[in-house]
């Protein structure tokens, strides 16, 4: 198969290398050969950060060309629409409501765009996008944390994931340490079963369907 | 992260592996036992994995004071027979090339390999520096993997053909091998040297010139032969068999071509190059001959471009060389297939690829999200001190490390950054050209790395500087590693109070940055000092005391008090607040309960949540 291209984006400190490696770990257990190209150093502090994941038999390169993302797993949504050149029609979009608003846009009196503008623009490359409060489940399952797991299980639930669930929630599970594992493998199930929800209510923003 | 016990232990197998984590893998199945790096990103993984897996494995690992210092000390291991590998990043390298460029004419006797990760595109780096040349340089052997496995099994490699050779050895990765994770097929763990043996042999260790001279010869006749291993290895071979261009391409600029030419359906045939010093030049000038057109894929400077071309001159029918001497690839910031695609498209006089023009005129417009200093960092408030006790007119200069974000809005302090310790010496210059104080700014493992010579010099010839040594108690930006100045497990802590003073610092004051009031009064008494003086703010990282567990509790605004002046964000620029639907809120997750605001809040608003 094609290389499978996923870029997952967020802000430091939100779990971004984190849900990267549990797909790219889950990958290579499904029998995958994989790509994933993380961020270090400076932009942990709270900066934008975004890792390429690769599946699939003809990867070499671990970056993804622009627009040929299949799947965008956006754990903030101004951090979707900076990525938004690496879309296509066909690429299916996470993202999580939960705005994270730079200081510097405070201390300039600059202006965070709304969440239906920003879906708004995004919308104009493709129409699937899956819009969901991931900060609200993760709390349900018990840390405000787990919101890039809740993500995780959202994105596993579309079935465009070449992955089983069982197996991307398993590796999730096995990746953090003991006392951490109930918290993300609910996380993970509260985030598949929501997948629904996000789609009715997603379809209040768009008029195309997945 | 991965599975250490695994990566430690497992004979065969399978792993997910980031390029550093490879290296480490590979360096272990060469039966390495000493380690020593100064960590900087994209390398710091390959110490911070060692060190994790110390223990088990018996491996000495130990984080220098800075890189040349964890040369020497691989090196003298290594010159006693003891398989030895020290890592930086590539600006490490030019600390530690003063002793890597003569460890080159006495030779090893253990393997010894010197691991550099270069940083196109400046990802988190002062400069997009090509340490290629290093090789060059120094005149030793130099591989470079394009993925996880190469890194894993070139490590390996390149520590047996060193101590074959008794030849130091440059692994030099990038930033998208250091840290891009992909599978590695394990192999088997060597066993070798614990303990070495120092052979005497004054006329190959002693570098006086009348040995040196000689021992420059021993090295150019070593290099003869590790040509002919070049010319032998598996590393550099063809790809594919299509004659219509040949590729000539290295590290991870390989994997770009690969899916360039994939993409644009060319039929071409890929020389890639993994030990890339010495070159293969047989292999080269015989690659060339099957071609009217051969592209040099590479990042950065056109290094083996210029040598293709000088090897290619010997042929009587000479392909035309593409790359970025005929001005088809970019000589600055890392390449993407992008890049490469539309080189290997020009390049062949395709027309160039249709780009997907999208009509982006009603997205709204992303306003940027820099990196900033973290919620409760303690260089917050020492920065906000020293700017508004000593003014906005005092030239800052700063340093290497999270402190350098400071530069951004709302503290903007920082006016001069060069590399590691720089601050200290050029704040002197400044000082003397001004006739006034000036500020340096330095973090403490920066302090330890690079900056007591500096130190010393201003207080021989009483240069005005206020140093200003941010003590976080760790090596924040790169990771959490420990530094002299913190508890060790082995030996003494280092204090640098004790340091200034014994350099011959006559005011030399300790305090917490948290109590502005000492903190101001401190500066105002460094700021009339006639001569050098150091403050030593001293507070834990607060990412760091989260990691070992330490909470304190966040405080909330009071909706009565605040009368939404924003000084507490306009003034401190913490990211732990933030402003929805019109008001004014911390984040309980993200407030270390450092409680600086309170200072700042000319409402009192700001209060503790219990």
């Amino acid at each position: 198969m094609d290389a499978y291209n996923i870029l997952v984006v967020g802000v430091g400190g939100q779990g971004v290398l984190f849900a990267s490696e549990a797909i790219g770990e889950a990958a290579l257990e499904s029998g995958f050969n994989v790509r994933v190209a993380e961020v270090h150093g400076m932009a942990q502090r709270g900066g934008s950060v975004v890792c390429n994941v690769r599946l699939g038999e003809r990867v070499h390169s671990p970056m993804i060309p622009e627009g040929e993302s299949h799947l965008i797993i956006a754990l903030e949504p101004l951090e979707a629409l900076r990525y938004v050149r690496y879309m296509n029609r066909e690429t299916l979009i996470a993202v999580n409501s939960n705005a994270v608003i730079p200081p510097g846009l405070i201390i300039s009196g600059g202006r965070y765009p709304s969440l239906s503008e920003i879906v708004k623009g995004i919308g104009e490359v493709s129409k699937n996008i899956l819009i969901v409060d991931a900060l609200s489940k993760a709390k349900e399952a018990g840390s405000p944390a787990a919101q890039n797991v809740v993500m995780l299980g959202l994105v596993s639930a579309s079935g465009k994931l070449p992955i089983s669930s069982e197996i991307l929630k398993k590796t999730v599970t096995q990746l953090v340490k003991r006392k951490f594992q109930d918290v993300n493998r609910r996380a993970f199930e509260i985030g598949f079963k929501s997948y629904m929800e996000a789609l009715n209510s997603s379809s209040l923003y768009l008029t195309g369907k997945l | 992260m991965v599975d250490l016990n695994a990566l430690a232990s497992l004979e065969s197998g399978k792993l997910l592996l980031l390029g550093n984590e490879a290296i480490v893998r590979g360096a272990l199945e060469a039966g390495v036992k000493v380690v020593t790096a100064y960590p900087g990103t994209p390398s710091s993984e390959v110490v911070d994995t060692f060190y994790r897996i110390a223990e088990k494995t018996g491996v000495y690992v130990e984080y220098s004071v800075n890189e040349k210092v964890a040369l020497e000390v691989a090196a003298g291991a290594a010159v006693s027979g003891v398989r030895a590998l020290c890592s930086m990043k590539h600006v490490g390298l030019n600390v530690a090339s003063d002793a890597l460029i003569t460890l080159a004419y006495t030779g090893v006797r253990g393997g010894f390999l010197a691991v550099t990760a270069d940083d196109p595109s400046c990802w988190s780096s002062q400069n997009e520096q090509d340490n290629r040349y290093y090789a060059r340089l120094a005149n030793i052997p130099m591989f470079e993997p394009s993925n996880s496995q190469e890194a894993k099994d070139m490590t390996c490699s390149a520590l047996k053909l060193s101590e074959e050779l008794e030849l130091p050895v440059i692994l030099r990765t990038t930033t998208r091998v250091s840290h891009t994770l992909a599978p590695v097929t394990l192999g088997p763990l060597e066993k070798s040297a614990v303990k070495g043996v120092f052979i005497k042999d004054a006329r190959r260790f002693v570098m006086v010139p009348s040995n040196a001279l000689v021992r420059h010869d021993v090295l150019l006749d070593k290099m003869k032969k590790a040509e002919e291993v070049s010319e032998g290895s598996e590393y550099n071979r063809v790809f594919g068999e299509g004659e219509e261009i040949g590729v000539i391409a290295s590290g991870a600029a390989f994997n770009y071509a690969v899916e360039a030419v994939d993409k644009l359906g060319v039929k071409a045939s890929i020389l890639k190059l993994g030990l890339t010093h010495p070159l293969p030049s047989g292999k080269i000038l015989n690659f060339l001959q099957g071609f009217d057109k051969v592209l040099v894929v590479e990042e950065l400077e056109p290094i083996l471009e210029n040598d293709v071309r000088s090897i290619g001159f010997a042929l009587e029918k000479r392909p035309k060389i593409y790359g970025k001497l005929t001005g088809h690839f970019p000589r600055s910031k890392e390449y993407s297939i992008e890049v490469v695609y539309h080189g290997v498209a020009a390049s062949l006089g395709l027309a160039p690829p249709l780009e997907a023009k999208r009509q982006d005129s009603t997205l709204p417009p992303t306003p940027p999200r820099p990196p900033i200093l973290c919620p409760g960092c303690p260089h917050r408030a020492s920065l906000y001190a020293a700017k508004t006790t000593l003014g906005k007119e005092m030239a800052y200069c700063t340093d290497i490390g999270c402190y350098a974000l400071g530069v951004q809005p709302p503290l903007e302090v920082g006016d001069i950054l060069i590399c590691m310790g720089a601050s200290l010496g050029v704040a002197s210059g400044i000082s003397h050209a001004l006739g006034s104080s000036t500020v340096a700014i330095v973090g403490d493992s920066t302090f330890f790395h690079a900056s007591i010579p500096a130190l010393i010099n201003a207080v021989y010839n009483n240069h005005r500087i206020i140093v200003i040594v941010l003590d976080n108690l760790t090596t924040a930006m790169t990771g959490f590693q420990p530094h002299p100045g913190v508890e060790p497990t082995r030996g003494h802590r280092v204090m640098i109070e004790d340091v200034a003073q014994g350099c011959g610092v006559k005011y030399v004051k300790v305090l917490d940055p948290m109590n502005l009031m000492e903190a101001r009064k401190a500066l105002k008494e460094a700021a009339l000092f006639e001569g050098p003086s150091v403050i030593v703010m001293r507070r834990a990282c607060s990412v760091d005391e989260r990691r070992k567990g330490v909470y304190s509790p966040p405080y909330v605004i009071s909706k009565e008090k605040c009368n939404k002046c924003l000084a507490c964000v306009k003034v401190l620029g913490c990211p732990a607040f933030h402003l929805s639907d019109g008001e004014l809120k911390i984040d309980e997750v993200l407030c270390s309960g450092c409680g600086l605001c309170v200072y700042i809040c000319p409402v009192k608003a700001v209060e503790p949540s219990r």
